[in-house]
């Protein structure tokens, strides 16, 4: 009986311990969200964005054309995640941070950055992972995005087609200023938030950034 | 026959002027050649581009950085205007009185804003046109073939740099990106992070457990220790 009474305890605590260790353990060994591609550096200038025209074969541009038309994107499309939204123009809000459409299945686009076609900086787009009220947004799977898929956006000029480059997740507070660069070379970013979810406030704790060049 | 005479020397002198001017014009189009008559028509576009958009830029820009860049970009464009003028007269060249016109519809969409939301449309325009410039200028000097055309493209060459490098270190300045983007307010994409929830809530079992157990050991060690030997 006093053994029992012993170990008992001593066996509970034993178990409790390799339980601590390794929940402990598994936390800090699964690996982080997934990183892939490589960013392209905004700050290194490369060739001007080629865009694949809806009505006509692709072009290369003139030498020495003149001003990249400013285009603004209407709609965007990702086929392997099944996205086709609008897409309108969004500010920042008074705290700075950038606004995103209400209705969670429409897609901002910061129209104080690059705008498509541009010959520089980046094209911004925010989008909605998901909503209380409403459940998936327009960028909900945007996480799966992979390097080599096919980002397009529609203007009222054409369509001009991107291909991911790079996925990255960055904590909220450390989204690099970077990602809103305007005299950069062209790319287009999608943004949208991951991570774990903060139950008491009501948000993620991160960001998802997919980058995107001309093909 | 006096008439015939006369007849006959205007027509040789006719035919000698013609046979004059025929080689003349010859040599004109071997120094000018079509690299460098489209760039100056460029350049002359810009100018007036950059002229017509600075004074509206020098009135209703918001910031410091913005209405320097405007009186700096007027100065030198006029400058350059000048000297362009001067050269196409002397080739025979006519330049344009108006900018293209998709520097007519940059200028609008620029001039369509206002406030700060105009600053930043001013300073991007300018990134895109001296950014386009400068790219002709650089064909001029590795094509063009008229040395005086090739020598003004050599001096406006870092004045358009000088110009675009201030238009970009003012959007940087100003500061403008947002300082954050939150797109959630669901949680079911944290969902994809469930694997970590599992192995805190078997850490925080095996807490439990461990301290549970720990309280169970010490009174009967201390029940134990207190039993008299």
């Amino acid at each position: 009986m006093t053994l029992a009474r012993t170990w008992l305890p001593c066996a509970g605590l034993a178990v409790g311990i390799a339980l601590l260790s390794g929940g402990v353990a598994g936390v800090l060994t699964v690996p982080s969200p997934r990183d892939v591609g490589t960013v392209p550096e905004a700050r290194t200038h490369s060739a001007p964005l080629t865009t694949v025209r809806a009505a006509a074969p692709a072009q290369e541009p003139p030498p020495a054309a003149a001003f990249a038309p400013a285009q603004a994107p209407l709609r965007v499309r990702i086929p392997t995640l099944s996205v086709n939204a609008p897409v309108v123009p969004v500010d920042t809000a008074p705290d700075n941070t950038l606004t995103v459409p209400e209705d969670p299945a429409t897609v901002g686009w910061w129209s104080a950055g690059a705008w498509p076609g541009d010959r520089h900086g980046t094209v911004v787009l925010a989008g909605h992972v998901d909503t209380d009220e409403a459940g998936a947004g327009a960028l909900f799977r945007l996480n799966d995005l992979r390097p080599g898929d096919v980002v397009a956006l529609q203007t009222a000029q054409g369509t001009l087609s991107y291909r991911v480059r790079a996925l990255r997740h960055y904590p909220k507070r450390t989204l690099p200023a970077e990602t809103f660069d305007h005299s950069g070379a062209p790319r287009l970013v999608l943004i949208t938030c991951g991570g774990r979810f903060d139950v008491r406030n009501r948000e993620y704790t991160d960001n998802v950034v997919a980058y995107a060049t001309s093909p | 026959m006096v008439n015939i005479r006369k007849a006959a020397a205007l027509a040789g002198a006719v035919t000698l002027a013609a046979m004059l001017a025929v080689p003349a014009r010859a040599v004109a189009d071997e120094q000018v050649s079509s690299q460098d008559t489209t760039f100056m028509v460029q350049n002359a576009q810009t100018d007036l581009a950059e002229i017509s958009l600075g004074q509206i830029a020098v009135q209703r820009a918001t910031s410091s950085d913005a209405r320097n860049l405007a009186q700096e970009t007027m100065a030198d464009h006029q400058q350059a205007l000048g000297k362009l003028q001067t050269l196409a007269s002397q080739n025979g060249v006519a330049l344009p009185d108006t900018p293209s016109a998709e520097q007519h519809s940059m200028a609008a969409a620029v001039t369509s804003e206002s406030g700060s939301a105009f600053d930043v449309a001013y300073l991007r325009a300018q990134v895109t046109g001296h950014t386009t410039s400068i790219s002709q200028a650089e064909t001029e000097l590795s094509s063009g073939r008229d040395a005086a055309v090739v020598a003004f493209a050599r001096d406006y060459l870092p004045v358009a740099q000088k110009h675009l490098a201030h238009a970009q270190s003012a959007l940087q300045a100003m500061g403008l990106a947002p300082s954050g983007v939150n797109t959630g307010s669901g949680g079911a994409a944290a969902a994809q992070d469930a694997p970590v929830g599992w192995y805190a809530a078997i850490a925080a079992g095996g807490l439990v457990l461990a301290a549970a157990a720990a309280l169970t050991l010490l009174p009967s060690r201390r029940g134990q220790a207190s039993q008299p030997r």
